[in-house]
């Protein structure tokens, strides 16, 4: 589905580009700036879930990574989109002893139209969504794709377990 | 003269949209097949909705949220606060009491708050909000948010492992009654930010919003050198500014910057119907010197105002 979603849209880009609107001349008068209303298709287009092997406490990060894709449609210029993420639970399940802020995120990067990247820097696991990427929406269609990075922080108080032991990430995203 | 050479541009620059886009979709395709784990995917249309009603109103309408992945999905609709923090980040609560004067959420009911759709299909999402004959004229705002479930069998096989889960939300903005727009471009500050990829500054602008509906700003903001030539050009940052609130807008300069004198400009139109102008001349701080490589993740965001160059440190907004 995705990758037709993706393919599909060769021909549509073409379209937006085409169409691609002027820059919003700066008038005197009153002008409107409600946006038009869009539509978007936000998937996670990595394996889930995202595995880490723990094994040695004082080795560097164990890494994973992420990919985001989202198709805009309707976009408009004056309106931005927001990629944030959050856990919905301060702790994995399974082994309670290890906190989401084990974990931190690194948008590493945003391809898409339009302007738009990553939010600079690393950013920890919590239950407050954390922006990790936003832009503005193209005129019309707009798809983007995101890179994230993963580190997962061992700890020597942390138990070895044997079964399964998940964290839930919630990825969300917004055209306000 | 001017115009042809406008359109000889534009249509250099589609032709070259064009072979980015393609070479954009080509690698997205090839990466997006390659998984053969379990993804998840939700669709959500419209993203935002804009309505005008009377006090006392009650209006409904539909919300369409697809799966966009083969398997069957389970989903949870949430009906929340929503607000933009000091960085215009959007922030998402069950309860934001900060909101409460400018909530939508206790108007909306949605139905269903719950359910599963099929492979590659979609459903429908029916909404009712009910105005308060007493709201007073303003614009509130609220959200929803339709995050998608975990698996009910959960992988055994993963000792260590994170499962993802989108969420898609959709901003209700209710204007009650005719709130004019009342806002004003208060200041421009430069701040240092840590990430090599950009000039290592970028603006905050703080915009009052005085009145009781949103505002959004249109229009650029400009970094001249010294000859007061334009070296780079940017939208003003697209954020919706809530009412009667102070916002901070960041942007991000792009462009590294050598050592001299420049000045930040910007022309916004805020919705109210003029143009405001304000600007700061700066002097780039001297870059610092190279870090050691780490093999850990980079500490988090950085960001440090600097002075605005010493013969030039007024801002100046025309109105």
């Amino acid at each position: 589905m995705l990758a037709a979603l993706a393919c599909g849209l060769a021909a549509i880009s073409g379209f937006a580009g085409v169409t691609a609107q002027a820059q919003p001349a700066l008038r005197s008068q009153q002008v409107s700036v409600r946006p038009q209303a869009a539509a978007i298709t936000f998937s996670l287009a990595s394996p889930s879930p995202v595995s880490f092997t723990l094994s040695d406490p004082d080795a560097a990060p164990a890494a994973g990574a992420s990919t985001l894709i989202w198709l805009v449609t309707g976009g408009a210029t004056v309106s931005s989109w927001n990629v944030a993420v959050s856990v919905p639970t301060g702790t994995f399940s399974g082994c309670p002893e290890i906190p989401a802020s084990a974990i931190t995120a690194q948008c590493s990067s945003v391809t898409g139209q339009n302007t738009g990247g990553c939010n600079t820097g690393t950013f920890t696991l919590g239950t407050t969504p954390v922006q990790i990427a936003s832009g503005t929406e193209a005129a019309g269609t707009g798809l983007y794709l995101l890179n994230l990075n993963l580190f997962i922080t061992d700890a020597w108080k942390y138990k070895g377990h044997t079964s399964a032991c998940t964290l839930n990430v919630t990825y969300s995203i917004t055209a306000n | 003269m001017h115009t042809k050479r406008h359109i000889l541009n534009h249509s250099q620059l589609t032709a070259a949209r064009n072979i980015r886009a393609a070479a954009f979709f080509v690698c997205a395709s090839a990466f997006v097949v390659a998984p053969a784990s379990a993804q998840v995917g939700l669709g959500l249309a419209p993203m935002r909705v804009e309505v005008n009603v009377p006090a006392g109103a009650t209006r409904a309408g539909s919300l369409a949220v697809s799966n966009s992945v083969a398997a069957e999905t389970r989903y949870r609709t949430e009906i929340l606060d929503f607000s933009l923090d000091q960085e215009a980040t959007p922030q998402f609560e069950a309860d934001l009491p900060a909101e409460s004067k400018f909530s939508c959420r206790q108007w909306l009911t949605f139905n269903p708050m719950e359910g599963t759709i099929a492979g590659d299909g979609s459903t429908t999402i029916r909404y009712t909000f009910h105005v308060p004959a007493d709201a007073t004229p303003r614009t509130y705002h609220c959200a929803v948010g339709f995050t998608s479930l975990p698996p009910l069998r959960r992988p055994q096989d993963t000792p260590i492992g994170m499962i993802s889960a989108v969420r898609v939300i959709s901003v209700f903005y209710i204007t009650v009654g005719d709130p004019k727009p009342d806002g004003e471009l208060k200041s421009i500050t430069l701040e240092k930010v840590d990430d090599p990829n950009t000039s290592g500054l970028r603006a905050v602008f703080q915009v009052i919003n005085n009145g009781l509906t949103n505002l959004r700003g249109i229009g650029k903001v400009d970094v001249l050198d010294g000859s007061g030539k334009v070296i780079e050009s940017n939208e003003f940052p697209t954020a919706v500014i809530l009412p009667n609130r102070t916002q901070h807008i960041p942007l991000t300069l792009k462009n590294k910057l050598g050592d001299g004198e420049y000045k930040l400009r910007t022309r916004v139109n805020l919705g109210t119907g003029e143009i405001q102008e304000a600007s700061i001349d700066f002097r780039p701080p001297a870059p610092a010197p190279a870090a050691k490589p780490s093999s850990t993740p980079a500490a988090g965001p950085v960001a440090q105002s600097i002075a605005p160059a010493g013969h030039s440190a007024t801002l100046t907004a025309a109105r």
